[in-house]
């Protein structure tokens, strides 16, 4: 009886404590700390929005990007620029010349380009400046998609002529691997592959010995690689001439 | 209860208002917000731990964020700004995660 009477009266007064508690929350009167606490969240909010919001104008990469990053972004565009520049000058002035109607300048302009050309060509022999690739490869570890690539590199690092083994490479030449070792132009280049590269010497070096790039790539393989930068470097294998 | 709607009022001002802020603001906004969570990560800590005091929340609200931000600008003007955004953002992130343990700790007993 006394447990029993003793809950009926425990139970209401839980109920009606909540209750005012409900009833508390529901008439609730914001405090000034009150106010304070929701305003600095007001404030919190708003700043989120308008970080999550900020207008995206312009290219995405060179808004977060730092001073520094936009500083030598900017000089590549002016380096760029002044490039450009003095290659449009240097047209103009060709053009300007040509149009006055000076023979002896046409010539020497034709005759440049007919140089340039020749050696582009493979159709006259070259000498300068450049690097001296040499691979050994006892193992026959060497493809003609290593020598491929060696060339590529060498194109891209401005080569202006190259060689390998016996032959000129020009537009149409090819690489295939065989029973013989690797063939160029169908000429086998044998366990020892030589590579002439006519440019400037140090770029080219470079463009060899990237990590990652063909020395290292040829070494990875068990062959010998050796790049050696000459001041002076004769390719003398052309190719012939055919009409057409 | 007042924070949570607080937040709600900020965010829809923020996007029915769209205000556009000055361009030198920019960088130190997310830092601001980073010092701000920091300071409400703080103050639920306080809060579970039954001594949150309003005015220590705002005060260190309010001081984070000038502190932080000013840290910023300092470094910019030295020349470290990208490092001092970062050095900044990395201790204030490991003060929320700190408070965000301690508060794990008082409600799931883990």
């Amino acid at each position: 009886m006394t447990d029993d009477h003793a809950d009926s009266v425990d139970q209401p007064t839980a109920a009606t404590s909540s209750r005012r508690d409900l009833l508390a929350q529901l008439a609730y009167q914001p405090s000034r700390p009150h106010l304070l606490i929701g305003g600095l969240f007001l404030v919190l909010g708003l700043l989120i929005t308008i970080v999550i919001l900020r207008p995206s104008g312009g290219v995405e990469e060179y808004r977060s990007a730092r001073t520094e990053d936009l500083i030598r972004i900017l000089d590549d565009l002016d380096d760029r620029q002044a490039r450009l520049e003095a290659e449009s000058a240097r047209l103009a002035t060709l053009e300007r010349d040509l149009l006055a109607g000076s023979t002896a300048e046409a010539i020497a302009e034709a005759r440049r380009q007919l140089d340039a050309l020749r050696v582009m060509t493979g159709v006259a022999p070259v000498s300068g400046p450049g690097v001296l690739v040499t691979i050994v490869d006892t193992e026959g570890q060497v493809d003609a998609g290593l020598l491929l690539d060696a060339v590529q590199e060498l194109r891209d690092a401005g080569a202006e002529a190259i060689q390998v083994g016996q032959t000129r490479v020009v537009v149409d030449t090819w690489f295939a691997d065989s029973e013989q070792g690797v063939l160029v132009d169908g000429a086998p280049v044998g366990d020892r592959v030589e590579i002439r590269a006519i440019g400037d010497p140090d770029t080219l070096a470079a463009a060899m010995s990237i990590p990652g790039g063909i020395a290292e790539s040829t070494r990875t393989r068990g062959a010998e690689f050796s790049a050696t930068t000459t001041p002076d470097l004769t390719i003398s294998v052309t190719v012939p001439v055919t009409e057409s | 209860m007042i924070a949570i709607i607080g937040l709600l009022v900020g965010v829809a001002v923020g996007i029915l208002w769209h205000p556009i802020i000055p361009l030198w603001m920019e960088p130190y906004l997310p830092i601001a917000i980073v010092a701000a969570l920091d300071a409400v990560f703080g103050g639920f800590r306080a809060l579970m731990e039954k001594r949150f005091d309003d005015r220590i929340f705002a005060v260190s609200f309010l001081s984070n964020v000038v502190i932080a931000s000013f840290l910023v600008f300092l470094g910019d003007q030295l020349g470290v700004g990208a490092q001092m955004s970062t050095g900044v953002v990395v201790i204030l992130a490991m003060r929320i995660f700190a408070n965000a343990a301690a508060i794990r700790r008082i409600l799931f007993k883990a």
